[in-house]
């Protein structure tokens, strides 16, 4: 018999016993849905608290400031300083050194009102950096990155595409040519803002608000506004500091801590989310025990109901499977038709239950997002998109594998029964 | 599963309908310039209209007329007369090394009662101390007919109700030809200031009465332009640079 033969064998006896096939994959749907539920609503929360938390930076990043660190700099997410202490091409080639750190960054930022040639006007951040760095952690949608030594160009976050080709696709935005204006933050005359005005053409939309900037252009643009705008007195930071801002890049959200602990022992104050990010986490951990403790009774009551119904089915196929041993099918024959349907039976449930899952998850999500913003995180709901395709991959790949050991038994059971046994009855 | 397979073909028949809107020619610049300042009261810094720092005239000036590399300090203040633009603005104007200055300051004098000759001197030392600071090409924009503005028909005796507020706010209110006879001391004095100092006059005033031929180029305060109001002043800044001293709107 081939497997072409078994699989036959196995289709023709789910539809003669649709009811309790159907009542058994339904068992396995539930299992698979708490399961797919799980992953999903784990992975996607993670994500979006991860991505939220991070302020546009990537994962495991920190913020380095100016400023020397106040003793208790490492209980906290901000920045605590007790004094100046400047930034430098030195500073950030002893940065590259530390231990952990995978890439460092030098960055600007100014308070800017960005003109789109489309009309309207509006409050922005400008953000510069070192755009020839090698590890720089921005993603472009569309175009490139500004050239690191350019006066007139710049690249925009999405914010802009919404604001100035709102429906469209971030394409549509290279090539705008975009005025921008940097009013003076120190020294102005009451009742003059004096500005300096810059023109530059859109040569690229990168995929997220890194580090909260709607305009990211060469560190030289932003150089230039902090001359004519002066700098803004921060707390006790350093505004005399060539570079207003590090962002130092770690391997991951676990090395964060012992990362801002050697900067603190250079000498920087520091900030990262990492409490606050741990906090969250652990919160999301909770969840995923409570859902994978029901995910799991689901899906061992759901085995038991695979092997009790193969069990019922082998029962009442003796005869059948007498008569094909008697015209010749052997014991493997009988184990692949058995075990043939109890793996059909784990798949159909397993696609079920991944499908319910997913819709299980964006339900769950919101209650998650809820939660958060009841604590003072403002997160988009999780959607769809957002689930991961492996988790509802592998609800399905578990649910087929559950049901093959459920069915195992059974399956062997009648693969080993003896022929004169099985037609005793005739 | 037809109306799935539907669904997902308007979906990306939709998502590839977008494509690259065609995107107006630049107009070439008029000049060659690498910093612009500009010198001036709350008509530099586009008050009156709903985005000032998109719809002033100088912004509107500087994204059409000049290059695109060319950097543009708007150095206005709200309510400057020379005297202050003297104080406040002429001093940062000249550390930065414009190649080009616009200066347009004589409404705010005006009103706050400065005689012509006053007026004259203070002008007189701004154009000096910027011509003798450099190659900066200098316009300078005269006073333009001010006697059919609603900000001032709003200080007249005979003012209709619910209209804006009197823009006079010191001394007695000239009746309107006294106040005609004064814009025409302050624009004899511009032009033979400009003369003097080989700078290029932008004359607004040849425009004749626009506020009452034009009543949308008048924002709510019955003082300043609109957006409209200031598009054409760029224009006729941008006229000047061509050579044109006195630019009459279509």
């Amino acid at each position: 018999m081939s497997w072409l033969d078994a699989l036959g064998l196995a289709l023709l006896s789910v539809r003669r016993r649709r009811a309790r096939t159907g009542l058994t994959a339904l068992g396995v749907a539930l299992g698979s849905a708490l399961l797919v539920a799980l992953g999903s609503v784990g992975s996607a929360a993670e994500s979006k608290a991860v991505e939220h938390l991070g302020q546009g930076l990537p994962v495991g990043a920190i913020k380095v400031a100016p400023g020397r660190p106040a003793f208790l700099q490492l209980n906290s997410d901000e920045f605590e300083s007790r004094g100046a202490h400047r930034i430098d091409d030195n500073t950030i080639s002893r940065v590259r050194g530390l231990r952990g750190v995978t890439g460092v960054l030098p960055v600007q930022a100014a308070p800017v009102i960005a003109v789109p040639e489309t009309g309207g006007s509006y409050e922005a951040v400008m953000l510069g950096t070192d755009l020839a760095a090698p590890d720089l952690p921005l993603s472009v949608l569309a175009g490139r990155l500004p050239a690191s030594d350019s006066a007139t160009e710049v690249a925009v976050a999405p914010s802009y595409v919404d604001r100035a080709h709102s429906g469209r696709t971030p394409a549509d935005a290279l090539g705008d040519r975009l005025t921008v204006a940097e009013p003076k933050v120190v020294d102005a005359p009451p009742g003059a803002p004096m500005i300096r005005w810059f023109q530059a053409t859109v040569v690229g939309v990168i995929s997220e608000q890194f580090a909260q900037a709607d305009l990211v252009v060469p560190l030289l643009q932003t150089q230039a506004a902090h001359a004519w705008q002066g700098v803004q007195q921060d707390g006790s930071f350093d505004p005399d500091s060539p570079y207003q801002q590090l962002i130092v890049v770690t391997g991951g959200i676990d090395q964060v801590h012992q990362v801002r602990a050697e900067l603190y022992d250079l000498g920087y104050a520091s900030a990262a989310p990492e409490h606050v990010l741990g906090a969250v986490l652990r919160y999301l951990h909770v969840v995923d025990i409570v859902i994978a403790g029901i995910g799991v009774i689901a899906i061992l009551i759901a085995g038991l109901g695979v092997a009790n119904s193969l069990l019922a089915a082998v029962r009442e196929r003796r005869r059948e499977i007498g008569v094909m041993k008697s015209i010749g099918a052997g014991d493997g024959d009988v184990l692949r038709w058995f075990l043939l349907e109890a793996g059909l039976i784990g798949l159909v449930g397993g696609v079920i239950g991944a499908v319910a899952g997913l819709l299980m998850a964006v339900l769950i999500g919101v209650q998650v997002v809820d939660y958060l913003t009841s604590q003072g995180i403002v997160l988009d709901p999780i959607r769809i998109s957002d689930v991961p395709f492996g988790v509802m991959a592998a609800g399905i790949a578990g649910s087929v594998l559950v049901s093959l050991l459920a069915g195992a038994v059974p399956a062997l059971w009648a693969a080993r029964l003896p022929m004169r046994e099985a037609v005793g009855g005739l | 599963m037809k109306a799935v397979l539907a669904a997902l073909v308007f979906v990306v028949a939709c998502s590839g309908s977008g494509g690259t809107a065609a995107r107006p020619a630049r107009p070439a610049p008029l000049v060659d310039v690498r910093v612009y300042v500009a010198i001036g009261a709350s008509e530099t810094l586009g008050v009156g209209s709903q985005e000032p720092a998109a719809q002033a005239w100088t912004t509107v000036f500087y994204r059409a007329a000049l290059p695109a590399g060319a950097l543009f300090y708007n150095l206005g203040e709200v309510g400057a007369t020379t005297e202050q633009a003297l104080k406040d603005e002429l001093p940062v104007a000249l550390g930065l090394h414009p190649d080009l200055v616009t200066v347009w300051l004589n409404a705010d004098d005006l009103i706050h009662g400065v005689s012509a000759p006053d007026y004259a001197a203070q002008l007189d030392r701004l154009l000096a101390a910027l011509a003798g600071a450099g190659s900066a090409r200098l316009l300078v924009a005269n006073t333009p007919v001010l006697s059919d503005l609603p900000a001032y028909r709003a200080c007249l005796p005979d003012a209709p109700p619910g209209g804006p507020r009197c823009a006079f706010v010191a001394g007695p209110v000239p009746a309107p030809a006294e106040l005609d006879r004064l814009v025409d001391a302050y624009n004899a004095q511009i032009a033979a200031a400009v003369s003097r100092h080989g700078a290029q006059l932008v004359d607004l005033h040849c425009q004749g009465a626009t506020a009452a031929q034009h009543p949308t180029w008048v924002s709510g305060d019955g003082f300043h332009p609109t957006a409209e109001g200031y598009a054409q002043i760029a224009q006729a800044f941008a006229a000047a640079l061509r050579g044109t001293s006195c630019y009459r709107p279509a």
